[in-house]
């Protein structure tokens, strides 16, 4: 029996890099994803998670331009695509939600009026139905009385509440895929479980299928199917959520882990933290952008160009990596934690 | 938020008092100037004469009675006889008003009316040749003080191309033609100067509504880049960029002073100027008063007017 | 024990605010000045030759810019004149510059009751279009050289007073200002040789733009006649003279003003420059910033 091949992804990117000028700021990034599916992209501040998204559903601005890669939505090629063409796309098939819910909302315009905005600009119904679609929604997303709130503006409501009315926003139109870059960030604990929670029962009920942007680990264990980690530009190892958090491949992943702070760790020891920095765009190290705070670097590593690979035999179940020495399955990876990362000296 | 429009009137009240304080105690810091400018040095004056007519305008009252007595004439509508004519102010003001308030009405709009599209398209490529172009061409519109613009005009259209009158002024209800022909060079040689003022302010804050978070949902909505720039970016860098009206419209009444006396308009400007050169006090005092409430009074209406708009500070809605 | 502390823990003073000057419009502006002041260097007729035999005379070699209607060579009243204007804009900015200074940084620095009453009176003057307030003054005073460089001074001091109150507070609010108080050094001293250096670019920006306005002002009153009294000229006498003309030789009105425009351009482009290069390069920074990595919330 022949075994049948993958039905096409719903969300295609392939080698996707963007700069600022001429320095590449995110390089040779691919990832896909299926109908339905939940990708989790974690990373640093500043390894190039948010300015991927943008750059996927093309709200990025001057100086950064995509300088290469297709984005594939559905076999149609996002990049090429005009103005006028992406903007029958965005919001209709692809949305995206924002870090910053207090900014991200016109101050001058009411928030009914700002959903209604969404559903017309790509549904011809009338005001008054848009309006009740927008009440809907505002109650779908968990708003109380939506109907008096309607013509509320966004200062009058609490930082939670805004990124609410931004879900009903990006979700209005049912679009195929969402983004949601650092969606909890700028929210307290409670509000953040909240919010997890509300986009967790929307994406399922619409079958909206979700990249999520975090450098909180523990958001994205609890939320996505598959990983993709970024380090400085580029994606260092991409796997099945579970197959990520048991075993991971890429040292940096494993150090990313280890670095997770554990409530219920010892408090009298230093919290673990990786040693050093991030390379600067446009100053990169030839060969592997993470030797120089991997303590497994050799000369190797300092050559070439690394390619994401598929790491080692059955049982791995698709993992991809960016290292010519991964973790492999039957790795203990308890002995490593100590090398890869270290305590911080002082306060 | 009542409390805010109350405190903002009375400021403004307390403002004119003091401005009128400030103009009558100009004037009268030299004493019985008016008098002996007016006759000083005419031949055959004697004292006596001079004593007669400082006696009959007034002059040799106490300082503060004459400033009380020249405001409860305003409040009464009576705003004394001029020392050169013996006409009624009141009169001569009334008749000089209408040219004043028809052509600032006219400058400004027309300084909007040009600095909006300019300041729109500088934004949408900020950098680029357009805002380049926009830019430079408004900072000379800016070194052009109204009344050396108004001549340049004049040589332009008037004397070389002979297309549009260089003085003159006819009533609106007389002959609505002639009088908008009249207008169209002493309004620009307004707008010239201050167009550019609301075009760099409502540029700068559209690149910033532009570049913001809000503008960047809305284009993720799908919205296209004309409605983004519209319905988001035009209304929420208008709202600062309106305090700038006010500013323009003190510096349209500033310049037309001299417009209205470069292009033949009997307007309050050219009043002020003459009675400056006359030192009839009795008129200066009360034109200037008049002008400077205009400036305070329309700067009132804007900041109330942004206040208003502003859902942010007009307080709970709905 | 404190001074230990103190001498551990240094304080970075911020670099010296630089003053950057566009190369080509203060050129402009000095070759516009030299030429004035050295007028009899550069014409030979006096401003007030008259010649009766060639009245509005055509640009030619003797008379680079031809004749006014009494034959008066335009070139060198129009030189001779900008003395007058520019002395009178020097005498103003300079008079303003000094009242400004102490009005604002007084303000500044006393705060409370006498900040609100000495801003209150900067807005109050600031209240009456600037013409109208320099009419008033000279109905009262009457137009001499004198007067009018007073007048004009007292005129923009206000506006000197508040951008040297805004930059005294913006630069007090800094560390090392702070510092130095507590370190002991007097406030006179702090404001005399750390402060003052430090905002000076302000200052002098807001005096190139107070120029122009000085400069717009003169001529606006000469050109009504109540500025510079005939027989001296001075550029808005010359605007004056020339628009009695206007249909027999507009190029009479032109020179004097082509010069209004062109230095009140040159100091519009030089206060630009001077305004505050550092908050320029801040600018620039941020912007390299932003591009480098994207929006971050963190940081």
């Amino acid at each position: 029996m022949t075994a049948v091949s993958p039905p096409a992804p719903l969300l295609d990117v392939r080698d996707l890099e963007v700069s600022v000028g001429d320095t590449p700021v995110v390089r040779s990034v691919s990832f896909q994803l299926a109908p339905g599916e939940r990708l989790g992209i974690v990373g640093e501040s500043g390894s190039g998670k948010t300015l991927t998204a943008l750059s996927v559903i093309g709200l990025h601005r001057a100086p950064v331009r995509v300088s290469g890669g297709q984005v594939l939505l559905s076999g149609t090629d996002l990049l090429t695509m005009r103005r006028r063409e992406i903007d029958k796309v965005r919001g209709a098939r692809i949305s995206m939600i924002y870090q910053d819910p207090s900014t991200s909302l016109d101050p001058l315009i009411t928030i009914g009026a700002q959903i209604a905005e969404a559903i017309r600009l790509h549904e011809p119904v009338s005001r008054a139905q848009a309006r009740n679609r927008a009440a809907e929604l505002l109650g779908d997303v968990g708003v109380p009385t939506p109907r008096e709130r309607l013509g509320a503006y966004p200062h009058e409501f609490s930082g939670g509440m805004r990124q609410r009315v931004m879900i009903a926003i990006a979700l209005a139109c049912q679009p195929e895929v969402l983004l949601c870059d650092e969606p909890t960030t700028a929210l307290d604990v409670t509000t953040q479980a909240r919010v997890l929670d509300l986009l967790d029962r929307l994406c399922r009920e619409h079958g909206v299928a979700s990249v999520l942007i975090t450098h909180d680990l523990a958001v994205a264990s609890g939320f996505c199917d598959k990983i993709a980690v970024m380090y400085a530009g580029q994606m260092v190892e991409q796997a099945a959520a579970a197959d990520f958090f048991e075993r991971p491949a890429h040292p940096y992943s494993a150090a990313l882990l280890s670095a997770s702070v554990d409530l219920a760790a010892d408090i009298s020891q230093p919290l673990p933290t990786i040693a050093g920095q991030p390379p600067v765009a446009g100053s990169l190290p030839a060969g592997c952008a993470f030797r120089s705070r991997c303590p497994y670097a050799d000369e190797a590593c300092a050559t070439g160009e690394i390619e994401l690979r598929s790491v080692g035999g059955p049982g791995s179940g698709g993992t991809q990596a960016r290292c010519i020495r991964p973790f492999t399955a039957s790795t203990n990876r308890g002995q490593h934690a100590a090398r890869l990362t270290q305590g911080v000296i002082d306060g | 938020m009542v409390r805010y429009v109350i405190r903002r009137i009375a400021i403004s009240i307390v403002l004119l008092i003091a401005v009128s304080m400030l103009i009558f105690i100009v004037l009268r810091a030299l004493p019985g100037s008016p008098v002996t400018a007016r006759l000083g040095t005419s031949q055959g004056v004697t004292q006596e004469m001079i004593n007669r007519l400082t006696k009959s305008a007034g002059l040799d009252r106490p300082l503060a009675s004459q400033y009380l007595t020249w405001i409860s004439g305003i409040l009464h509508g009576n705003l004394g006889t001029s020392y050169f004519t013996g006409q009624p102010v009141g009169s001569l003001i009334g008749a000089a008003i209408g040219p004043t308030l028809e052509l600032t009405i006219i400058g400004v709009a027309l300084s909007v009316v040009i600095a909006v599209p300019a300041a729109i398209a500088s934004a949408r490529r900020p950098g680029g040749w357009l805002d380049g172009i926009i830019t430079a061409v408004s900072s000379a519109g800016m070194a052009f003080p109204p009344f050396v613009a108004g001549i340049v005009l004049i040589i332009v259209f008037s004397v070389q191309a002979h297309l549009l009158p260089a003085r003159g002024y006819v009533p609106f209800l007389t002959n609505p033609v002639q009088n908008l022909r009249d207008m169209i060079l002493p309004a620009i040689s307004l707008a010239v100067g201050a167009a550019p003022l609301v075009l760099r302010y409502l540029r700068n804050e559209l690149v910033t509504s532009l570049d913001s978070n809000y503008t960047r949902t809305a284009a993720g909505k799908g919205a296209s880049e004309t409605r983004v720039l519209l319905r988001h970016a035009l209304p929420n860098a208008a709202l600062p960029s309106l305090t700038m009206i006010g500013l323009i419209t003190g510096y349209t009444l500033g310049g037309s002073v001299i417009v209205e006396y470069a292009f033949g308009f009997s307007g309050l400007g050219a009043l002020s100027i003459q009675s400056a050169f006359n030192r009839d006090y009795a008129i200066l005092q009360s034109v200037v008063l008049l002008i400077s409430t205009l400036f305070i009074l329309v700067s009132l209406a804007v900041d109330l007017m942004s206040w208003r708009l502003d859902p942010r500070t007009r307080g709970r809605h709905g | 024990m404190a001074e230990a502390v103190i001498a551990a823990t240094p304080v970075r003073r911020p670099r010296r605010a630089r003053l950057g000057i566009p190369p080509v419009s203060a050129l402009l502006l000095l070759l516009i000045v030299v030429l004035c002041v050295c007028a009899p260097l550069v014409v030979s007729a006096g401003p007030d030759q008259i010649d009766p035999t060639h009245p509005f005379a055509a640009a030619t070699g003797q008379h680079w810019l031809g004749t006014d209607e009494v034959g008066r060579d335009l070139l060198s009243r129009l030189l001779y004149g900008g003395r007058l204007s520019l002395m009178v804009c020097a005498g103003s900015v300079a008079l303003a510059f000094v009242l400004g200074t102490v009005w604002g940084v007084a303000a500044a620095e006393r705060g409370g009751w006498a900040d609100e009453i000495l801003m209150r009176g900067a807005d109050i003057a600031m209240a009456i279009p600037q013409i109208l307030f320099a009419l008033v003054c000279v109905a009262a005073f009457g137009a001499s050289l004198l007067s009018l460089t007073l007048i004009t001074g007292i005129l923009l001091t206000p506006s000197s007073a508040r951008m040297a109150r805004s930059v005294t507070i913006q630069e007090t609010g800094l560390d090392y200002y702070s510092a130095g108080i507590a370190y002991g050094a007097g406030k006179i001293r702090l404001l005399s040789t750390e402060v003052l250096p430090n905002i000076f670019p302000a200052l002098a920006s807001q005096a190139a733009i107070n120029a122009a306005s000085a400069i717009i002002l003169e001529a606006s009153l000469s050109f009504v006649g109540l500025g510079v009294q005939p027989p001296q000229t001075s550029w808005g006498v010359l605007l004056q003279q020339g628009y009695g003309y206007l249909y027999n030789d507009p190029s009479y009105a032109l020179s004097p003003a082509i010069m209004i425009l062109l230095t009140v351009l040159c100091l519009n482009l030089v206060a630009n420059r001077m305004s505050s290069p550092d908050a320029r390069r801040a600018a620039r920074r941020a912007a390299r910033r932003a591009a480098r990595g994207g929006r971050k919330v963190r940081k």
